[in-house]
């Protein structure tokens, strides 16, 4: 019988419903039938297998680098396949079997059963990560099986009919298959034929009443169609387009390194039904940020792994998104388990500053952080800041000859040098500086019951994740703690630090941006300075910031969060609500990741180029319709004050289409080239 | 938002949405007139054309290979069984 050829799913399923009527049994070839692979090839996915090996056999001191596991696995597979053809006309391997021998000629004696568990749970993930099944062709499973035919899933591979069934579980197929037939266990396949006989003497099939659907001419096609079994062939001219472009990003990535990064993207883009249409909001969070996020906690995960950091603490409220990407993205990526604890600390700059204040005082440096937002004007802003008591410091100010509304910013109508001054004296007064310390004790001390509770005095090195910008939290979180002997050194790891004040670094303190570093020359990572709030708001978790550590009667801490019910609480969960596609989005992003990071990128080396191109593309070359569609609606900086700075004198032609709207804006985006060449001498200037 | 203005986030020339070749393409153009910072390699203006000819042109390409691919192995097929045959008919003129 000839078999019929189809070019589409669409033209395949209305002749098999047209023809099913007569059919008791529908068998399907898996890959590329039922299931597709987001990679053009197949035995990419041993590669990272090979790597997990590789690594495992070096921690046991066996020196196999993954380019020799992988010739190694190929050898033993290829000799397996000569001795099989030696007895069946198929040449066929098992992988169970290839893959102990494998195991055994790396690992010698330590090469058991667990081990052997280890690298098929890895290989069957990875195969997991990277399987999709047909949209279309589901559905029609479905209604076959509801319509009770049998259903068998064919396939000549070299996994055995048990790890085909994790495969089709996964893919959401198994419950409505009756049988899984693979060629690694019976070495009948359906290349030689071989396979149709056996399957029909096993299962009591007629082929009058069968119907084969698959992809090969030959194994699908001739050898069904010589027992006289209906096969319908899919040759769908799309997915072979699909994986030629997969496979032209993939060979440029082996030469140009700038591919690297959108090779992943096209790894781990929806396909089929995952690929349904979103809003704006959830492809930019897909598409932009997703990538940028994983990309920079992979960075992070590696920095630990390299400095034998032992503890990750992911710093509220941005922490909540890298956290969970985290927990995405690391059983994928780092196969091992060889990766520090994690945890969610709950900080923020004004809960901290006033704990940074019991020991230290209030120091000249955390005063000028006050003042660099232009809302903060006089010493009321201190207090707030702080979270000190208005009516103690009272005194020590007479005696200086300011007061509360004293303006101290320059940014301001009022300000006098003879004031700042003053308050500059102040700072170096005693009694004044016991004053802030009585007051910020109980914070102080509540903070550190916190932290021992999480066991941070425990670990030698820790690591602060962060989205940035300037390091204040770590700089009051290290004044709050830099007084005990047992504290840890502090590996600060943001998203971006833009270093708008020096940070103070010291052998066991000290902050590095990953994406974007004002210490690293890179002109176009600087392009997240554009908006800076997107991230922030990206990345924030959709529950109130923290604003004081408080002591309890009986010596414990408790953490006071901020009430939402005035405007700016309102507005904040506004903007929950309106991120909430696109955070999910990124979320989303992160669950095809990693596979995609380890089978595209070979770690971290090729990103930077991507991050680059995304930044500036994406930043600095917004489309008005994209700034408009992602662009936060609100944003709560517990930092920045109410009060409304001097205007500046001269207008500026020139705007930051992501912090201006209507007619600046759109000025904004005629002259993206001209804002860019601005920023980029601000950087070359500083 | 309506329906209308959602879209799959993988393009149907199998593009990212939203960072799509072309815009790469105008972007290309900049770093070559600009400094822009640090790209590595960049992507390349062949490795462009060619994906912007498999993304923009592929799917009729693609359509035409496997019709092509089809009819080669349906005349392949005629030509094996028509061979078949002479050599079944030599043989009966031997005998």
């Amino acid at each position: 019988m000839r078999p019929l050829p189809f070019y589409s799913q669409k033209a395949l399923i209305a002749k098999g419903r047209s023809i099913q009527q007569g059919m008791e049994v529908v068998s399907f070839d898996l890959f590329d039938t039922l299931l597709v692979r987001r990679t053009h090839d197949p035995d990419l996915v041993k590669l990272p297998v090979a790597q997990f090996i590789s690594q495992m056999a070096r921690e046991q001191g066996h020196d196999w680098d993954w380019k020799q596991v992988q010739l190694k696995r190929n050898e033993i597979e290829q000799a397996m396949r000569d001795q099989t053809g030696e007895t069946f006309e198929d040449h066929e391997a098992c992988y169970p079997v290839f893959m102990m021998d494998t195991l055994r000629a790396i690992f010698a004696d330590a090469a058991d059963q667990a081990l052997l568990e280890k690298v098929t749970a890895y290989e069957l993930a990875m195969e997991n990560a990277m399987l999709v099944a047909r949209a279309e062709i589901l559905e029609w499973v479905k209604e076959l099986a509801a319509a009770g035919k049998r259903i068998l899933v064919i396939s000549d591979i070299y996994l055995p009919a048990k790890h085909l069934e994790v495969l089709l579980d996964h893919a959401g197929i198994l419950q409505h298959v009756e049988a899984v037939i693979s060629s690694a266990d019976s070495f009948l396949a359906k290349a030689s034929g071989r396979a149709y006989p056996y399957i029909a003497a096993h299962y009591d099939l007629l082929p009058k009443t069968w119907m084969h659907i698959g992809d090969n001419p030959i194994s699908d096609g001739f050898r069904p169609g010589e027992l006289g079994i209906t096969a319908l062939l899919l040759q769908d001219p799309e997915e072979h387009r699909r994986k030629a472009i997969a496979a032209r990003h993939f060979f440029y990535s082996l030469k140009r390194p700038f591919w690297k990064g959108r090779l992943l993207q096209q790894l781990m883009a929806p396909l089929e039904g995952e690929n349904s249409p979103r809003s704006v909001m959830y492809t930019e969070g897909y598409n932009f940020l997703g990538p940028l996020i994983c990309m920079f906690v992979h960075l992070v995960a590696q920095r630990c792994r390299e400095n034998n950091i032992t503890k990750v603490f992911f710093l509220s409220r941005e922490g909540w998104m890298f956290k969970q990407v985290w927990e995405k993205t690391m059983p994928m990526l780092y196969p091992d388990g060889k990766l520090p604890q994690i945890d969610y600390l709950y900080v923020s700059r004004q809960a901290l500053a006033g704990a940074s204040c019991a020991h230290e005082g209030l120091t000249q440096e955390k005063a000028d952080i006050v003042f660099l937002p232009a809302g903060n004007r006089c010493f009321r802003d201190v207090c707030r800041v702080f979270s000190l008591d208005p009516e103690g410091i009272l005194p020590h100010l007479q005696r200086f000859e300011i007061d509360l509304e004293s303006v101290l910013s320059p940014a301001h109508d009022g300000f006098t040098v003879e004031n700042r001054q003053a308050f500059e004296y102040l700072l170096r007064d005693q009694g004044f500086q016991d004053e802030v310390k009585r007051q910020s004790a109980d914070a102080n001390l509540a903070l550190q019951r916190y932290l021992e509770s999480l066991d941070f005095f425990e670990h030698q090195d820790v690591a602060l994740v962060d989205i940035g910008w300037l390091g204040t939290i770590q700089r009051f979180f290290h004044g709050a703690i830099a007084h005990r002997d047992d504290r840890p050194t502090l590996h600060g790891m943001l998203f971006g630090a833009t270093r708008g004040i020096p940070f103070p670094t010291t052998a066991d303190n000290f902050i590095e941006g990953f994406v974007f570093d004002r210490n690293r020359f890179d002109f176009a990572s600087s392009a997240v300075l554009y908006a800076r709030d997107l991230f922030e708001e990206a990345c924030r978790a959709p529950f109130p910031t923290l604003n004081a550590y408080a002591l309890k009667d009986d010596g414990g801490y408790e953490l006071v969060f901020r009430q939402m019910g005035d405007d700016i609480g309102k507005g904040e969960q506004s903007q929950d609500a309106h991120y909430a596609d696109l955070q999910q989005a990124v979320l989303d992003a992160a669950d095809r990741f990693a596979a995609a990071s380890v089978m595209a990128a070979g770690g971290t080396r090729g990103y930077r180029p991507w991050i680059n191109y995304l930044l500036v593309s994406k930043l600095a070359f917004a489309r008005l319709r994209e700034i408009n569609a992602i662009r936060h609606l609100h944003h709560l900086d517990d930092f920045h004050g109410a009060n409304k700075p001097r205007r500046a004198r001269r207008p500026r032609l020139i705007h930051n289409p992501w912090e201006v709207s209507g007619w600046k804006q759109w000025l904004g985006c005629l002259t993206q080239r001209q804002q860019f060449r601005k920023l980029l001498k601000a950087l070359v200037n500083n | 938002m309506s329906e209308l203005e959602k879209k799959p986030v993988f393009s149907r020339r199998y593009d990212i949405e939203g960072n799509s070749l072309p815009r790469m393409l105008r972007h290309w153009l900049r770093i070559k007139t600009a400094i822009m910072g640090n790209y590595d390699s960049g992507p390349g203006l062949r490795c462009m054309m060619t994906l912007w000819l498999l993304h923009y042109f592929g799917r009729p390409l693609f359509a035409l290979r496997t019709w092509l691919n089809n009819q080669y192995q349906m005349k392949a097929r005629v030509r094996g069984l028509i061979n078949r045959l002479k050599q079944g008919a030599g043989r009966g003129d031997e005998q």
